[in-house]
């Protein structure tokens, strides 16, 4: 549960303090998608020590957190790019422009 | 003992709400907030199931389970909106 609850306060320092939206929308995805589940293991493995029930309910919303927070992250960074958010200037590459421009071309 | 790692995880997860808030009110673009939204939501999980072992009760759970997938379709609204300017379009491309 601590370790959990660090993870969450490093990705939102990270969200808070970064300077461009790509660094953040890493800080908001990665840590705290780990961290939340971290927390919900460890509600899980308290609760059901103590109740029948209290299983299923955080591993299913493990599991609704793993599938649905990167995806929603990816949607969210591909309307960034599509919208012409670049990455800064001092970034080694751009791996998506090449990609981009081919989709572009075969839109128009 | 656990009653005091409860009070430090919410005490952590407390200081993170309040950072995605920041974010949320000032990022200088929509999709910051969006982004940041999610991660203010994914703490409001982690806030309750701490809660929810405080309590030692199981009634918490069902707002965790329901919390943890309601801002996906947020941000995915969000996402639609912003690349095609129409949420459910005519053309399903």
């Amino acid at each position: 549960m601590l370790a959990g609850a660090f993870l969450i306060l490093a990705g939102a320092v990270g969200v808070a303090r970064f300077h461009d939206f790509w660094s953040r929308v890493h800080a908001a995805s990665v840590p705290s998608t780990l961290g939340v589940a971290t927390v919900l293991v460890a509600s899980a493995v308290y609760l059901s020590a103590r109740h029948d029930q209290a299983l299923w309910r955080p591993v299913l919303a493990i599991l609704g957190l793993f599938l649905t927070v990167p995806l929603g992250t990816e949607m969210l960074a591909r309307a960034a790019y599509i919208t012409n958010v670049r990455p800064p200037e001092d970034y080694d590459r751009d791996d998506a422009e090449e990609r981009h421009m081919e989709h572009k071309e075969a839109v128009e | 003992m656990v009653e005091w790692a409860a009070t430090v995880a919410q005490a952590m997860i407390g200081l993170s709400l309040l950072l995605s808030a920041f974010r949320v009110l000032r990022g200088p673009t929509v999709l910051d907030r969006t982004a940041a939204f999610d991660t203010l939501s994914a703490n409001l999980v982690a806030m309750i199931a701490v809660e929810a072992i405080r309590d030692a009760t199981v009634v918490h759970l069902d707002l965790v389970l329901m919390i943890s997938l309601v801002p996906f379709v947020f941000s995915v609204v969000v996402a639609k909106f912003i690349v095609k300017g129409d949420i459910i379009g005519r053309d399903t491309n």
